[in-house]
């Protein structure tokens, strides 16, 4: 395997990736602004509607909180336990529209057949587009929690005069990230012979990744704590979960599936 | 020097299609063309050459390796598609060295040759704009420059003059010519008997995944082209009543007289009886075009 075949093919794909503004924009416009516009919300939340909040919806944390600590109290709540993994959706969903196109759009765009006619082999192939999709997600997505938590961090200093981030549940969400956007690349390898083009394959795999994004939405309703224990089980089934399914997706992918 | 290209009954199937039929073919070193309608499998057989397809069964060796399995013997290939297979959203520049770079050439290296070509097939203008901005015969210009990147030895066109105007689709048959003389192998797949008739070379047919013929250009018009017409183009119109003198069926627009007719001939010989007629009855030809058959025509061997 040569290194350097690795490295042009993630270079074009990235290069693909952004050549428009008009493919790129969304795809990380949006997550960075939800991570600039969710914590100014989340303060402006915290500081009104605190207390109305945590006495219909009964969040322990909150609940449990001085009168004076409540609008605190749910500004760390929101803080980890809903932006928190709402940021952690963010990798998924980049990884599998950058893969999907990565891998579907040589089929749809008939590009493959002069990839393939070169001396690139299997899986000189694989990693460079794998590299190409995973590399984005998960540098967009570690930008966003910077962003999210500075923000969070500055309204929390300006209002009560404390941080509140990082905490050790929010740190190993972040670590929690390039596991969370592998799989759905591997999800559009095993797929990718099926496929005929790229909203095939971006419908399929959104299909796919759904199970993925339970955990956020378990959190969000209060059906899940991010407790450190259970962060680190997370990351620890993600980890095994990424490994078989890469594997069998290399396993699985021929250089046909990108042509025929 | 061995053969570039050995194959021995090579059967590929899609499902319950069968795209080749127990296809044997060893290549000469030069042009090759390979003549067939549209769903004989030309692009498939080529496909099977560079190790694109994996065979069904039978068996593919190029240089003695087997394409499908070693990446490494590609380097020796280059294909040019039907379809440009560039990238659109990158420049002409980068287009050509990623390519390049997979074949490990570097970016000086690269930017010569690829400049060379350009500049003889007057595109070296679009270096550096997108592929989407340009029109489909630049970017089928981009796509042979391409293919010709690794100067490879096996070179393998898939109806490489398909949307280049006349000077351009003149200038890549120059150079295949040229190319072919200088000990490299050359696979043509052509549906166009118009390409064929510009080449003297090995000529293979191909109909419904078979080899039917393995002949010469030159064969086709003496042998397996049994009838065919030219439009005689005439530079003050004609009297119907003479061409009928003449003895050739024809058809024309008009009852009384002609400035052009279609005439059916049995072989390129009538070509020069026919005008030699026209002309002693006070015609004034003013040209002749080649009406090309259908090229499912030649491959039944009618």
């Amino acid at each position: 395997m040569k290194l350097n075949k690795v490295y042009q093919v993630t270079w074009k794909d990235i290069k693909e990736t952004f050549s428009s503004i008009l493919i790129f924009g969304p795809m990380f416009g949006i997550p960075l602004a939800f991570a600039v516009i969710l914590p100014v919300l989340s303060l402006y939340i915290a500081v009104h509607e605190a207390p109305s909040i945590a006495a219909a919806i009964k969040i322990p944390n909150i609940s449990a909180a001085l009168p004076a600590f409540k609008s605190i109290a749910f500004m760390d709540y929101f803080s980890i336990n809903i932006l928190g993994p709402i940021t952690m959706t963010m990798p998924i969903i980049t990884s599998a529209v950058i893969a999907a196109d990565s891998f579907a759009g040589e089929k749809e765009r008939k590009t493959a057949e002069s990839l393939l006619s070169t001396p690139l082999s299997k899986t000189e192939l694989l990693l460079g587009k794998i590299f190409a999709s995973f590399l984005p997600a998960v540098i967009m997505a570690v930008i966003a929690f910077a962003l999210y938590g500075s923000i969070v961090n500055y309204l929390s200093f300006q209002q009560f005069h404390l941080f509140i981030l990082p905490t050790l549940p929010w740190l190993l969400m972040l670590a929690a990230v390039p596991f969370l956007a592998l799989a759905p690349i591997s999800i559009v390898v095993l797929i990718s012979s099926h496929v005929k083009g790229v909203k095939e394959a971006q419908q399929l795999t959104s299909l796919l990744v759904l199970p993925l994004l339970v955990l956020p939405f378990a959190s969000l309703l209060g059906l899940a704590s991010l407790s450190v224990s259970f962060m680190l089980y997370l990351i620890l089934f993600l980890a095994i979960f990424d490994f078989v399914l890469f594997y069998v997706s290399l396993a699985v992918f021929h250089r046909e599936s990108l042509i025929s | 020097m061995e053969n570039a290209i050995s194959v021995k009954n090579l059967y590929k199937k899609f499902g319950k299609t069968v795209a080749l039929d127990n296809i044997s073919f060893t290549s000469k070193e030069g042009v090759n063309i390979i003549l067939g309608p549209n769903g004989a499998g030309k692009s498939t057989f080529l496909r099977c050459i560079i190790g694109l397809y994996k065979p069904s069964s039978g068996s593919v060796l190029v240089y003695g390796k087997r394409p499908y399995f070693d990446d490494e013997i590609r380097n020796k290939m280059a294909l040019l598609s039907d379809n440009y297979a560039l990238y659109d959203f990158l420049t002409v520049k980068q287009n050509l060295r990623f390519f390049g770079n997979l074949y490990k050439l570097g970016d000086s290296e690269i930017y010569k040759k690829s400049k060379k070509i350009l500049k003889e097939m007057d595109a070296l203008k679009f270096f550096d704009r997108k592929v989407v901005e340009l029109s489909r015969g630049t970017k089928q210009k981009i796509a042979f420059c391409r293919a010709m990147l690794n100067d490879p030895d096996l070179l393998l066109l898939d109806e490489p003059t398909a949307f280049l105007d006349a000077s351009s689709s003149e200038w890549i048959r120059n150079f295949i010519l040229d190319y072919g003389r200088k000990k490299k192998t050359i696979l043509f797949v052509t549906q166009k008997l118009d390409e064929v008739s510009r080449f003297n070379s090995r000529l293979i047919i191909m109909r419904d995944g078979r080899i039917v013929e393995d002949t010469t250009t030159y064969n086709i018009y003496n042998e397996i082209m049994k009838s065919s017409s030219i439009l005689v183009r005439f530079a003050r119109p004609v009297a119907i009543s003479m061409l009928k003198r003449i003895g050739y069926k024809f058809d024309s627009m008009e009852s009384k007289e002609v400035s052009s007719a279609k005439f059916y001939i049995n072989s390129y010989k009538d070509v020069n009886l026919l005008i030699g007629k026209l002309i002693k009855n006070k015609a004034f030809v003013l040209g002749v075009d080649y009406i090309e058959p259908l090229v499912e025509r030649i491959s039944k061997g009618g």
